[in-house]
């Protein structure tokens, strides 16, 4: 009996865990701006954005992404997956003359993706994009 | 000792629902380039507007939607929605269920997107237009599934009829 209570407790204390109230979503976030920025952003040598830009819309197509949404002045690009069925904004800004920052924001089933490893996949891509703008394969 | 691995077996659960690997996401897979050559052809011209607008025309003769365009990214994107399924697979749905037991269920309607990106080819005289068809396709018991169309022939109509469009939009017609 005492078993089955101490069950019954862990389970919903695992429940409450993963389900966070309506309103704590609005802002929700449990990690540092400075850590999510950090791991969600790179920096590209040049100030070519629309070069960038380009880069990201063909990298996103390589990865089966359908773009929903682009503004080259603001410098947004959107699209949802249809391979893995997440979502992906990217925004491309620059900082100097010479440099450019590439930021990208992924969902999935209603979640911010917290895994550094996705955004360092999406970036490799992105970098294999760039090179291949510049050495067209055709 | 049952219930204690009832108890992590659950607890095993409800811990991976909260902490999903994202580890293999945005990796570029073996066909990407192939998948690429597929979507892609060279049309010779210096106008990137025309081919756009050439390009407009025919998602128009497609039935599409436009929901986004941006020139300066040279990016169109479109929608329809459209019946899914066929006769077959509906009456084989009702004879599986009849025979099986469960209810029957088929498709009955789809949203086909797609995404279409010139882009100044590097080596020709000319752009480069890829494109991109996916759908959503919703069954009778009020669930879905996404596909992407990789089918060759898709392709290979599209571009015909975009080169047919670029006469005619020069043509003025």
């Amino acid at each position: 009996m005492n078993k089955t209570i101490i069950f019954m407790i862990s389970t919903i204390i695992f429940l409450t865990g993963c389900f966070a109230s309506n309103s704590a979503h609005v802002i929700g976030s449990n990690q540092s701006q400075v850590e999510m920025r950090n791991y969600q952003s790179r920096k590209f040598d040049t100030n070519d954005k629309k070069l960038v830009m380009r880069a990201v819309v063909s990298t996103m197509q390589d990865l089966g992404f359908i773009i929903n949404q682009a503004d080259y002045n603001i410098g947004t690009v959107s699209g949802s997956s249809f391979t893995n069925m997440s979502t992906l904004t990217i925004t491309v800004r620059d900082i100097n003359s010479k440099q450019l920052i590439v930021r990208a924001i992924a969902q999935h089933n209603r979640n911010l993706i917290q895994d550094p490893k996705a955004y360092s996949n999406f970036f490799e891509s992105l970098s294999k994009s760039l090179f291949l703008e510049a050495h067209e394969i055709e | 000792m049952r219930k204690t691995y009832l108890f992590i077996l659950i607890t095993t659960i409800f811990l991976n629902a909260c902490t999903m690997s994202y580890g293999n996401f945005y990796k570029l897979d073996s066909q990407y380039l192939e998948r690429r050559q597929l979507e892609t052809k060279f049309f010779e011209t210096n106008d990137e507007l025309k081919m756009l607008d050439a390009s407009i025309q025919v998602l128009q003769d497609l039935g599409y939607n436009i929901s986004e365009s941006n020139t300066n990214l040279g990016i169109i994107t479109g929608t329809k929605d459209r019946e899914a399924g066929n006769i077959g697979q509906k009456v084989g749905a009702i004879f599986g269920a009849a025979l099986f037991g469960g209810t029957p269920v088929y498709d009955i309607s789809q949203t086909i997107f797609v995404t279409l990106v010139s882009s100044k080819s590097n080596t020709k005289n000319g752009y480069n237009i890829r494109v991109e068809f996916a759908t959503i396709i919703y069954n009778n018991v009020g669930s879905y599934r996404v596909e992407r169309r990789l089918e060759p022939e898709i392709y290979k109509e599209f571009f015909e009829k975009l080169s047919q469009s670029v006469f005619l939009t020069a043509n003025d017609i």
